[in-house]
């Protein structure tokens, strides 16, 4: 009878411990508020053009309901996923955010400024709002073509899920590409930007490799920006690539940079040409998660 | 002693039973606490382990009203079925288990000690073996529930799976005994 006692009693003790020993693991890997990623976005200041924010929260406790962006009524939430990627004790989840088209009214055009923006108004399902940081969106105003055919043009783009994408670009009138230029070109120690001429050239310039086969741009090594000359002169006809790599081991970094291709014709007449490069959707180990709680649990 | 033994089986069949027309529970939980109640207050004179069972009735069924209608886990804001809203409504969980745990070994014990004073060996050995399963199914739980705050979802919820199918299996298994008890204690010809 006092073994079965005894036994009783252990199995209790075992018990509490169990009880006591995952609440306090678990209280000591909870983010408390919501943190969002650090995001460096450009966006075009035109409707229609959209970006995600990402942000992780605690899989229990208090919830992001919605975000608001109180100075920029044109920003409109379409989509909530609220777990987009759910780890043991925390969740990932994600806004995606469009820009309404511009009315007529050049008030409504006007009220994009500032043209950046770093913090967002989060609401929670508690009640309570908070401004959070989100890092940088910055707006950019697109270049008017009017009605004149630009010299050069995009036909094609692609990424892949190892970070790599491109863009291909057709000359349709001699110019020289002037520079690539991002307001994030700081981040570019994460991004491999590389130009190819296309297989289509009839010859291939000095000082710039060729890619060989246009389809495989993506995987064959180019000029690497820092060792391109600028401005390169670019003659009817030409196509080219131009590809990026981005680390895809690093998902703290958000970024989405509208690459700008300045060309200029020999009339001194300058274009703007877009490239989207964007980081993967941001995936996390569960290692990743807790070393992320880990440091925001320590600051102050 | 049948009638009561008879309250107390049917009583705890209507607990376990919950099938629902929407939001109508068609078995209702208190007409189950009713009679186990009732059935526990007259075979309670027999031993102490059946007051024991009867006030752990009580506590039950408390429990079973401040769930229903305060609710210690309900805020369903999440996809999440093992969802909580904090550390310490889900600490509160373990309330029921010890109170499910401590019902059932008044329930056991009274049987098995009634069964011993009146010489019902077979009655005693069943009562014994099923008390036994139903602490080793409820210990368990108790152990392995708090880790669903840090292991991962899928594999708790396999885990949740698995442990309400012991607990159903274990909880069937003392209300046979209670049946069991029935028969063999109003006219002591029946066979167990």
């Amino acid at each position: 009878m006092r073994k079965t006692w005894i036994g009783i009693l252990a199995a209790f003790i075992v018990i509490a411990v169990s009880w006591i020993g995952n609440i306090s693991f678990f209280q000591a890997h909870q983010l408390g508020d919501s943190i969002f990623l650090e995001h460096r976005i450009e966006v075009l200041n035109e409707g229609g053009d959209s970006f995600f924010l990402y942000y992780l929260e605690d899989a229990q406790g208090k919830k992001i309901r919605t975000i608001a962006f109180p100075q920029h009524p044109e920003l409109s939430i379409e989509t909530h996923d609220a777990e987009y990627m759910r780890y043991t004790r925390q969740h990932l989840g994600r806004f995606l955010v469009s820009i309404q088209p511009h009315s007529n009214n050049k008030e409504a055009k006007m009220s994009l400024e500032p043209a950046v923006i770093d913090k967002v108004l989060v609401q929670y399902d508690d009640g309570s709002t908070a401004e959070q940081n989100i890092g940088e969106i910055r707006f950019i105003d697109p270049f008017e073509h009017g009605k004149k055919e630009a010299p050069i043009s995009g036909t094609s783009s692609g990424s892949s899920s190892d970070g790599t994408g491109y863009g291909h670009f057709n000359v349709a009138r001699s110019a020289e590409l002037h520079s690539m230029e991002s307001n994030y070109m700081s981040i570019m120690d994460t991004i491999q930007l590389s130009f190819h001429f296309d297989y289509r050239l009839p010859e291939i310039r000095s000082g710039i490799r060729s890619t060989g086969n246009g389809s495989n741009a993506m995987n064959t090594p180019g000029t690497p920006l820092e060792q391109l000359e600028l401005p390169i002169q670019l003659a009817k006809g030409d196509s080219f690539y131009v590809s990026y790599q981005t680390n895809p081991d690093d998902p703290e970094k958000v970024f989405e940079l509208r690459l700008q291709l300045v060309f200029k014709e020999s009339s001194k007449e300058q274009w703007i040409e877009y490239m989207f490069i964007g980081s993967n959707q941001p995936y996390f180990t569960e290692a990743q998660v807790r070393s992320l709680v880990r440091e925001k649990r320590k600051q102050p | 002693m049948r009638r009561a033994c008879n309250q107390i089986f049917w009583g705890f069949l209507l607990i376990l039973i919950d099938i629902r027309i929407d939001l109508l529970d068609i078995f209702p939980d208190l007409l189950g606490y009713l009679l186990l109640l009732t059935g526990l207050y007259q075979l309670k004179r027999l031993n102490v382990y059946f007051s024991i069972g009867y006030g752990s009735a009580w506590a039950l069924m408390i429990i079973s009203f401040i769930q229903f209608f305060a609710g210690f886990d309900q805020q369903p804001v999440s996809s999440d079925p093992l969802y909580f809203s904090s550390p310490v409504n889900y600490g509160l969980s373990i309330v029921p288990l010890i109170v499910q745990l401590v019902f059932g070994y008044g329930l056991c014990k009274g049987i098995e000690v009634h069964a011993d004073t009146l010489k019902q060996t077979e009655l005693k050995r069943a009562a014994r073996t099923r008390l036994r399963f139903y602490a080793a199914v409820y210990l368990m739980w108790m152990f392995i529930l708090p880790f669903h705050l840090n292991v991962k979802g899928e594999i708790m919820q396999m885990l949740f799976f698995m442990f309400g199918i012991g607990i159903l299996i274990c909880t069937l298994s003392v209300i046979l005994l209670v049946r069991a008890a029935a028969r063999l204690w109003d006219d002591k010809r029946g066979v167990f």
